[in-house]
């Protein structure tokens, strides 16, 4: 089987093209289509899993030019990847069945949705930085498309526009990186990088630009600080594209390349600690933001920051399976809340969390799987997410201990605005006007699924430990994990208190605190800034061009005016008798020889025959002068 | 330039300037007329050559200047003939069989082109009611 | 000569099947259209298998006279691929023409022929396979027995054809008697003892001629505008595609054996034919109203683009022969959507193209396709055959990076034409309205035509992608088994 373990993609592309050609006939049953492609691919992956999981991998390539390969890479990485995005990439395509129902542009949607998986597993199967890089394009187009299906409405197009270009700026970073790398090594195949600076064959300073230049395009895809505002607008698609967004393929892919790529990481310290600083400011800033924000799509987005700053965190402290175990988790408890927010928003119809309210009544199975994942990624032992923040808090702990401190800070913070979410949503009394109704199965049965996993998915962390490292993990020092239980306990009393029980009053706490508030609810001004600034930038640009337009350009000119003159003279001479002349020749040339030869072309067969006697003598002539010459 | 202008004069024009004198110089009418005899009445390869190379060329003047497709068509047997006994003139001369196996091969190439030659204009006489190939000159320039 | 062992006639299983085919082909009944095309198009696919299954045989049976190694395995697998190609577009040209089997089974017996030149390592047999492929494709022009210059294309080609087998085989008689022997290998050694003489020149002259005229270099050209613009759409291609590539092979031979005392003379004599033949076939391509003849004149101009790399030798062989693919690819699939622009909008002047973009967009864009490709415009196949040749060239330096410029300058004047039918079709409304698709059963509507069509232009594309993969083969072969014999 491990042979043909490039084919997992392929079941994926041929329903992609399928779709394409009978999208229109099929309509909403694309998404079983689609979700036949998901399924293979997964049981190709499952199937490819006893043997890699043993220890075995896979390689595949072929010379594309030069020394350019294309292959694919199969090793317990990347196969984990590869179940994890298969299977959450059918249970969003059954989600999607429920939740599109009434939506037009189907064919477009689901093409869209499975070109964007296909190229996540291409990336995660690529054995080189350059076709990771482009299918990392091709999911960045996807995700533009995506976000801005709903086009019609100009907040969509908007946010868009603003994921697209912002990710950008972080892909010309990361294509600079891409380059710096193949000339330090010569080539961007990951083995031969890693073997190669494993061996020392490299410039410690150039291979930290590298990779903080590579770390540049995972700020830009993976949302973090500064390049973290187009996750929040990417919102405005449809809630199966933020669940496949966040919790399967695009945000992801960014941790993903930072773990294939670890060792390089591992010998850049300098690099490191700028994972660590902007991971930290990431986690506490976006879960700042999360306290205060009233959008129960948008909390989840800040979440969704908050928690990639953790799994950045943990890359800079050089731990990364403790990131690659909390991308697994996020992904489950992710995906649920994505899911279950699309649902709980079709019953009622609103965004806004204090327009719901006593949802629990109306939507049972939502409510109680909701409350599955907010347990889970606050971070109550014993689920899943209890497990990895463990790790990467004790990772971060043993790296740098303010980090530690900030992190247990924002994992405080995490318990609180999760809780206010479901106590705010599904207790308390019914505020909004809405007719609340549970959705259809094909919607509610993904989250039931996800719910066990968002549970108990913390059991597979000594496994996947052991598979990454091949030794188990023991903790040196049981400090951090007793101060995150204190931690998530305070939070999840805070926010009890103040949400459930009303004991204190959330809006007399913003008011204390407005300033604060004002900022966070603006957040922070960045998006603001952004535009500011390139505004400032375009206007001072647009001056200066103005003022060396009017003073140094004018005064050359006018000093050269009289040279020029003169010499436009000769040029305008020149021009007309010699360059013009050259093409007019030329062409007169060219087309009275194709006028002289088709004369001879006249169409009187023996005139041919003459011409080819005349060819042969004069080629006689020619040989047999070149054979006295030569 | 001037080199190869050098090598012009000294390998081509020098050389056959100095055959043409020593022909004049050694002219002899009496030995001239009794080589002719004996190259007359003594057959030999090259005499073989000499009416094959004859015959190509009568063929080759009849594809030049005969109008009749039947007559294009005779022309050219003659040129393949003339090939044919250079082939067989050969293959005697060097005591050799192959050239006699292409000999008989040539006029079985010769049968079949002559029937589809034929074909084409038994064709054109239909359609057009004419052979001579001075007639079709649609396609042109 | 040797008697055939039952082993040794398992490597003649190609030829004789489509042998057999072509009677089969002639013994159905006569309006058994479209058996006769699933048994000329599977036949073909069939055989194109056994030749596959032959790769790595390495053996030369009936007394050295037919070699079965790598480069005769290629060629003949590109050659069957390309007729292949053709066959499948044909079948809705044929649902229209009066004898359908006939068709069908002259194609076979010109791809018998075609397989035989590649293998043969004698002039007997060669001769035999080339005057094969030449006697049967005279008749084709006429398949169309309504089309009024079907008469004169195939009185033109088949006059131009006969001259010139008259002049190969004077010239191979001449040869043959100065060297004493039939045998390509016994030739080229006998050549090396002899020394260089001025008769094997006009041998070699003659031959080139001859030869010249099938592959229409130029002063040899003359019937090959008139021939493929005359001829219908589906038979230019099959003749510019198939059967003019199948010359070039037996040039690549008897280059090969002049090459031991002539090497640099003949490599002299064929660049400075190739460089004329560029120049003019592109010149005349330039001054054409009618895009049938002007790609007709395109094909002059791109035979003398193939005739580079034999000039040049060594590596731009490889050019060469991925260059001929190419070339074959684009003619074959150019021809098939002319018929389609003929056959819809009832010509092929330059006017019947306005507004093509508009009126058949898929037509438009892979014709669009093909025209780059012609104009070797990069990830197409057709610019690594040309850079595959122009860079050896420039690197040997002396005339051959003369031949090199004159090659690219070519290419950039070629561009001129093509640019300007892609300009006719997208930048230009539409005069001449669509003729509806006729799908009666005289008239079928064009969808085999398509599908050669499309199959040409995705092979194109994924040549032209993952180029590495044809090189290779392609001097393996080459470099394993033609050159050293």
């Amino acid at each position: 089987m491990l042979g043909y373990f490039w084919l997992i993609p392929l079941p994926v592309l041929v329903t992609l093209l399928l779709t394409l050609l009978f999208g229109k006939q099929l309509g909403l049953k694309s998404a079983w289509l689609g979700m036949c492609g998901t399924v293979l691919s997964f049981c190709l992956a499952l199937a490819c899993a006893p043997a890699v999981f043993t220890g075995e991998s896979a390689s595949l390539s072929f010379t594309w030019f030069d020394n350019l390969q294309f292959g694919f890479l199969l090793d317990k990485l990347s196969l984990i990847l590869l179940l994890l995005v298969a299977f959450l990439a059918t249970l969003i395509l059954l989600y999607a069945y429920g939740y599109m129902e009434h939506e037009s542009g189907l064919l477009r949607f689901f093409a869209e949705v499975q070109l964007f998986v296909f190229s996540m597993l291409l990336v995660v199967l690529a054995d080189n930085l350059l076709q990771a890089f482009i299918f990392w394009e091709i999911m960045g187009l996807c995700s533009y498309l995506l976000i801005g299906f709903w086009f019609f409405k100009p907040s969509a197009a908007a946010a868009a526009k603003k994921a697209f270009l912002v990710t950008r700026v972080g892909d010309v970073v990361m294509l600079v990186g891409i380059i710096l790398l193949f000339d330090m090594f010569g080539s961007v195949e990951y083995s031969v990088m890693l073997s190669q600076a494993a061996a020392g064959n490299y410039d410690e300073f150039w291979l930290t630009i590298a990779t903080l230049c590579i770390f540049g395009g995972v700020i830009g895809k993976s949302a973090q600080f500064p390049l973290h505002v187009w996750l929040p607008d990417a919102m405005e698609g449809p809630t199966p594209v933020s669940a496949l967004i966040h919790a399967a393929t695009m945000v992801k892919a960014g941790i993903y390349l930072c773990a294939r790529l670890f060792p390089l990481f591992a010998l850049t310290p300098n690099t490191a600690d700028f994972m660590l600083i902007i991971g930290t400011v990431t986690a506490l800033g976006t879960a700042l933001m999360a306290v205060v924000n009233r959008d129960f799509k948008r909390i989840l987005a800040f979440s969704t920051l908050s928690q990639l700053g953790f799994m950045v965190v943990s890359l800079g402290a050089l731990n990364y399976v403790a990131a690659i175990l909390h991308l697994i988790n996020h992904a489950f408890f992710k995906a649920l809340l994505f899911m279950g927010a699309g649902s709980a928003i079709h019953g009622t119809g609103t965004n806004d969390i204090y327009e719901m309210g006593g949802l629990l009544k109306y939507q049972k199975v939502t409510g109680l799987t909701i409350l599955c994942a907010t347990v889970s990624i606050a971070g109550l032992p014993p689920f899943a997410g209890f497990w990895s923040k463990d790790e990467i808090l004790l990772a971060a702990y043993l790296a740098a201990p303010p980090v530690f401190w900030l992190l247990a800070l924002t994992s405080l913070l995490t318990a609180f605005y999760m809780f206010r979410l479901f106590f705010v949503v599904f207790c308390g009394p019914k505020r909004g006007d809405y007719h609340g109704h549970e959705s259809s199965v094909p919607m509610i049965a993904p989250l039931v699924v996800l719910s066990f996993f968002a549970l108990g998915s913390g059991a597979l962390t000594q496994t996947i430990t052991v598979l990454l490292t091949g030794h188990t993990h023991s903790a040196s020092t049981h400090l951090p994990m007793i101060v995150s239980i204190f931690a998530v306990i305070i939070g999840i009393g805070l926010s009890a208190a103040v949400y459930l029980f009303n004991i204190f009053s959330a809006d007399k706490a913003a008011k204390a605190a407005a300033p604060l508030h004002k900022l966070l609810l603006n957040r922070y001004y960045i998006d603001r800034l952004y535009e500011k600034i390139s505004y400032w930038f375009a206007v001072r640009f647009a001056e200066l061009a103005d003022v060396i337009d009017k003073y140094v350009i004018d005064g050359l000119v006018n000093l050269v005016a009289r040279v020029n003159l003169g010499l436009a003279t000769f040029c305008r001479w020149f021009d007309y008798c010699v360059v013009d002349g050259l093409i007019r020749g030329f062409c007169f040339v060219v087309s009275g020889f194709g006028g002289y030869m088709r004369r001879y072309a006249s169409g009187g067969l023996q005139g041919y025959l003459a011409l080819v006697l005349v060819g042969v003598f004069v080629l006689l002539l020619v040989a047999i002068g070149g054979v006295s010459l030569l | 330039m001037l080199e190869t202008i050098e090598r012009i004069f000294d390998r081509v024009l020098l050389p056959c300037l100095a055959a043409v004198g020593d022909w004049l110089s050694n002219f002899d009418l009496a030995e001239m007329f009794r080589q002719g005899v004996y190259f007359a009445f003594h057959l030999s390869l090259t005499h073989y050559l000499l009416l094959a190379a004859a015959l190509f060329t009568i063929g080759l003047l009849g594809v030049m200047t005969r109008r009749n497709l039947i007559a294009l068509i005779i022309s050219i047997e003659l040129m393949l003939n003339a090939a044919n006994i250079n082939f067989v003139a050969f293959s005697q001369y060097l005591g050799q069989s192959s050239g006699s196996v292409m000999a008989v091969l040539v006029l079985a190439l010769a049968a079949a082109e002559v029937a589809v030659g034929l074909a084409i204009g038994l064709y054109l006489y239909r359609r057009n009611g004419t052979i001579d190939v001075e007639q079709f000159h649609t396609l042109r320039g | 000569m040797n008697s055939l062992t039952l082993e040794q006639l398992i490597m003649l299983l190609p030829e004789l099947l489509l042998l057999v085919l072509a009677v089969i082909i002639m013994l159905l009944p006569e309006r058994a259209r479209t058996m006769a095309w699933l048994v000329a198009a599977g036949g073909l696919a069939a055989d194109l298998l056994m030749c596959l299954s032959l790769w790595g045989v390495n053996d030369y049976i009936m007394g050295g006279a037919y070699a079965v190694n790598n480069f005769a395995v290629l060629v003949k697998v590109m050659l069957l691929g390309l007729a292949m190609l053709n066959v499948i577009g044909s079948h809705d040209f044929t649902a229209r023409v009066y004898r359908a089997r006939e068709y069908y089974a002259l194609l076979l017996m010109a791809m018998l022929g075609l397989l035989i030149i590649p293998s043969s390592m004698d002039f007997i047999t060669l001769v035999v396979a080339f005057e094969l492929v030449s006697i049967t494709t005279y008749v084709l022009p006429l398949a169309e027995l309504n089309n009024p210059q079907g008469g004169e294309a195939a009185l033109k080609y088949f006059i131009s054809g006969a001259f010139a087998s008259a002049l190969i085989l004077y010239g191979l008689s001449l040869l043959y008697g100065f060297t004493g022997t039939m045998n390509l290998q016994n030739c080229a050694q006998a050549m090396a003892i002899l020394g260089a003489h001025p008769l094997l020149l006009v041998a070699l002259v003659l031959l080139l001629a001859g030869f010249g005229y099938k592959m229409a270099l130029v002063p040899f050209h003359w019937w090959a505008a008139d021939t493929y613009t005359g001829s219908p759409s589906p038979t230019t291609g099959f003749l510019s595609g198939v059967t003019q590539k199948g010359a070039f092979v037996v040039a690549l031979k008897i280059i090969v054996v002049y090459s031991a005392v002539f090497a640099p003379l003949a490599a002299l004599l064929l660049g400075v034919l190739c460089a004329v033949t560029m120049t003019v076939g592109n010149v005349l391509a330039l001054k054409q109203k009618d895009v049938k003849r002007m790609i007709a004149y395109s094909s002059v101009a791109h035979a003398g683009n193939i005739g580079v790399g034999f000039a040049v030798g060594g590596t731009a062989i490889v050019g060469s022969f991925v260059h001929i693919l190419a070339h074959a690819l684009m003619a074959i699939a150019c021809f098939f959507a002319l018929q389609i622009v003929f056959e819809r909008k009832g010509g092929t002047m330059m006017q019947h193209f306005r507004g093509l973009g508009k009126q058949m967009p898929g037509l438009a864009a892979a014709l669009m396709l093909l025209l780059l490709s012609f104009g070797g415009v990069p990830p197409l196949l057709g610019f690594w055959g040309k850079m595959l040749m122009v860079v050896p060239a420039v690197g040997l330096g002396g005339w051959y990076l003369v031949l090199a410029l004159i090659l690219v300058l070519n290419s950039a004047l070629s561009l001129v034409y093509y640019a300007a039918v892609i300009r006719e079709m997208y930048m230009r409304p539409a005069e001449i309205e669509l003729l509806p698709p006729a799908a009666d059963k005289v008239k079928p509507s064009g969808r085999s035509y398509q599908l050669a069509l499309w199959l040409s232009v995705a092979l194109l594309l994924a040549f032209g992608l993952l180029p590495n993969w044809l090189t290779e083969i392609c001097s393996s072969a080459l470099f394993n088994s033609m050159l050293p014999w």
